[in-house]
């Protein structure tokens, strides 16, 4: 019995309360859907139907018809508000992105930017997550400067404990970007958020954060975690000098690549190009062009 | 005497199979639309896409588990070069691309050896699975993991289990030669592997109407319809199979077919089960129904998912002939599995796919399309007696198409909540009035198709493939790579 009842939460906990929940919605939708029908007939159809089956089809036709038409507009509403918002937004954030690469580079305009992140709040946010992806060092310490910046900090740390499993997931990334120790006990608590991504990313935060305190502790856990935080943050893991020398079997196929001819080695030269695996693919070409030189085979 | 009672007994008889009829009506339509209403509520929350610092991750990390491609092919010549070119640059870190040539009479060994420098291999490709004789191994001399394995002609299942032998990656992903996937379709395959590593077994992803989309160089870059409305009717069926079918039937985990164009399984588990079966002529829909009895035989743990956010497009027959044959050939794809799995039928053994799914595919899936058919039949039969009035006809007639109606447009709905949604508001009402024309006409024929296919399965004919015409992904579709002469072109130049 016990066995049973531990199974049914493990049920309930994973997958399955989920399940059930949009079981649930869905029931309620079409018990929703069937009260009108049976209201339209009782009310209106019945007095000109006098027979059930006749009345119910058509009250049945009735309900039909309306969601149908309440779909299409709905449909065609989304689409057409949609890109006139999307366009809206758009100008926005190009506009906003304008004055933040200015104040980047030293201008006097955070009066306007300001004013602009008060205009248009989720440009400005859209502006700031993309920058917090590409800038490092100074740059991203002036945008920290900004004291919207700091408001919305303060607002990604309150959506990374509560709000739906997006909210939290963007914010939770967010404040692993930002990089700002006050986010630490923000991201100490998403550790344990259900969702996997959020974890993950919060993992990925703390490990970054360059004084963090509790980095071996953290490390040390991760393999008790979920399987996908661990494919996530697998590359954090790793030390700074792992991550820069690339692995032994990149450099042999490298290196085969190299000895298969010209054909290889001028892929090895647009990969080195690209810079694909660090230096792996010139030292690769270097490696078979000195051989060549020697006498060996190409 | 005798007169009026027999009038009675046959009025009797008659009302007792048209309420049946009635009755089944009511309660297919009730199932779609409560799966219709479950896929509304949990496309959105469980289909989520990674986000790009989450690609960025698993791009990076080691853990990330590798894919074999495979590419069963017979008589591509038109689109293999497009379709293998889009799965060479496909956005995942580690892969491989096995083109299975069964045995083609046309030049697709030969393009394909032109497109992408073939040369003949080594690779042993001895596996586990019984496979017909392989003629020879290629590989490229390009940068890229392309293996071609040439081999006699023994059907699509037999060169899938052959490229399942010569995979050397953890997980094996079925891909038709005729379809093309999303550039970064492969992150959201491998979601449900990482969240469940141990219980996962398969993945199915969505499929989706290509024809006249604008395609370059293998990436489908503008989503349309199409100008054919025999193309459309079957992109609303398509929305409705996946978005209103098989999200409710993966939330409960008995799902039982994974399209045969676009599924990911574990490779160690598909050999445990013995791979695809040859015999069988609904492949895709037998391994799927083989591993829920094998692994609920066994009592163990496992999961058969479906994602809806990554698309493979593929084209779909504008040419009835083809339809007709492509749709019996499903259906019997379906009475062969289901019929060879008979022992789950509502057997609580097997949990909620015997109980459900298992029940829901035979009562419906599999003698749906002959119970619309006698409901037809008897209607008509009704009116030539003067059993039913024609009022009454007429307006159960227009339920049960109205009904039909309702569900295609909620399934065009449901393409609003995808990424992959089409981006103008005139396509959107394309796409709606195809649903609603569909109904009249498209729908009976396809009933009367499957009826056909339902009835030559029951007796055992003999199933085949058939030809399929391929008109090639959109005239302003490049080729995938330049072509030979192209590249000497380029070079002198």
């Amino acid at each position: 019995m016990r066995e049973r009842f531990e199974r049914g939460r493990e049920f309930l906990k994973g997958e399955g309360g989920a399940a059930l929940v949009a079981l649930a919605k869905a029931a309620a939708l079409l018990g929703a859907m069937s009260e009108a029908g049976w209201l339209l007939h009782t009310r209106y159809f019945s007095r000109y139907f006098p027979q059930l089956p006749i009345s119910l089809a058509w009250s049945m036709l009735s309900m039909i018809f309306f969601i149908i038409a309440a779909q299409l507009a709905f449909s065609v509403g989304l689409k057409v508000v949609g890109a006139r918002r999307q366009k809206l937004r758009a100008a926005a954030t190009a506009r906003t992105s304008e004055l933040m690469t200015a104040y980047l580079a030293g201008a006097d305009c955070h009066r306007s930017l300001e004013q602009a992140a008060g205009n248009s709040p989720r440009a400005f946010e859209t502006c700031v997550a993309g920058a917090l992806l590409r800038l490092r060092g100074s740059a991203l310490n002036r945008l920290c400067d900004l004291p919207d910046v700091m408001d919305l900090r303060d607002r990604w740390i309150a959506s990374a404990q509560s709000g739906s499993e997006d909210e939290r997931r963007s914010a939770v990334e967010q404040l692993s970007l930002l990089a700002d120790p006050a986010a630490i006990s923000a991201l100490e608590k998403a550790l344990e958020d259900p969702a996997a991504p959020v974890a993950a990313s919060a993992v990925r935060g703390l490990l970054r954060m360059p004084d963090y305190g509790g980095r071996d502790a953290l490390v040390q856990s991760l393999p008790g975690r979920p399987f996908l935080v661990r494919v996530l943050t697998a590359c954090e893991n790793r030390t700074v000098e792992e991550r820069a020398r690339p692995d032994n079997r990149v450099r042999a196929a490298f290196s085969e690549l190299a000895a298969r001819g010209p054909k290889g080695r001028s892929a090895l030269r647009r990969m080195s190009a690209a810079g694909v695996a660090g230096d792996a693919p010139a030292e690769a070409l270097s490696a078979e062009l000195a051989s060549t030189a020697r006498g060996g085979t190409s | 005497m005798i007169g009026p009672t027999l009038d009675i007994y046959v009025h009797r008889v008659y009302f007792f199979f048209e309420s049946g009829i009635i009755f089944y009506v009511f309660v297919i339509n009730l199932i779609y639309l409560f799966l219709v209403s479950l896929g509304a509520f949990a496309l959105r929350k469980h289909h989520a896409p990674f986000t790009p610092a989450d690609r960025d991750a698993i791009r990076r990390s080691p853990l990330t588990p590798s894919i074999s491609l495979i590419v069963p092919s017979y008589n591509e010549e038109v689109s293999v070069r497009d379709s293998v070119g889009c799965m060479l640059r496909l956005d995942y870190p580690n892969y491989e691309v096995i083109v299975v040539n069964d045995g083609s009479k046309d030049r697709t060994l030969e393009f394909l050896t032109e497109e992408f420098n073939l040369f003949k291999s080594a690779r042993s490709v001895a596996g586990p699975l019984e496979t017909r004789s392989i003629r020879r191994v290629y590989e490229s001399t390009e940068p890229v993991r392309l293996v071609v394995i040439d081999k006699e002609n023994g059907g699509k299942a037999d060169s899938i289990n052959a490229g399942i032998n010569a995979a050397r990656c953890d997980l094996v992903m079925v891909v038709d030669s005729d379809s093309l996937i999303e550039r970064d379709g492969l992150f959201e395959m491998i979601k449900p592997f990482l969240e469940e590593p141990e219980r996962t077994v398969a993945v199915g992803g969505t499929v989706r109407a290509v024809n006249d989309c604008e395609v370059r160089s293998g990436v489908v870059r503008r989503i349309r319809t199409s100008k054919s409305m025999l193309a459309n009717f079957q992109s609303v069926e398509y929305l409705r199979a996946f978005f209103g079918g098989r999200v409710g039937f993966s939330l409960f985990n008995c799902m039982l077919i994974i399209s045969g164009a676009f599924g990911i399984f574990r490779r160690d588990r598909a050999i445990e089960v013995g791979g695809f079966d040859h015999s069988s002529i609904g492949e895709d829909m037998e391994l799927v129904v083989r591993m829920h009895h094998f692994y609920r035989d066994a009592k163990r743990p496992y999961r058969i998912a479906y994602v809806a956010v990554p698309v493979c497009w593929t084209e779909v027959p504008q040419d009835w002939k083809i339809l007709h044959r492509q749709r019996k050939r499903w259906q019997r794809g379906t009475v062969d599995s289901l019929w060879r799995h008979r022992e789950m039928f509502f057997n609580p053994r097997y949990g909620v796919v015997g109980m459900f799914a298992f029940p829901y595919f035979t009562l419906f899936e599999m003698f749906g399309p002959m119970v619309e058919t006698l409901g037809y039949l008897l209607t008509v039969v009704g009116l030539m007696f003067h059993i039913i009035s024609i009022y009454v006809a007429v307006l159960f007639f227009t339920v049960s198409i109205a009904f039909g109606i309702l569900l295609s447009t909620s399934a065009v709905l449901l393409d609003e909540l995808t990424p992959c949604k089409f981006p103008n508001w005139r396509h959107t009402l394309t796409l709606f009035s195809a649903a609603i024309l569909e109904n009249f006409g498209f729908r009976q024929v396809l009933t009367l198709w499957r009826a056909q296919g339902l009835w030559e399965g029951m007796r055992g004919k003999k199933a085949t493939w058939g030809v399929m015409t391929r008109r090639g992904f959109s005239p302003s579709s490049a080729p995938a790579t330049p072509r030979p002469q192209e590249r000497a072109a380029a070079e002198a130049g």
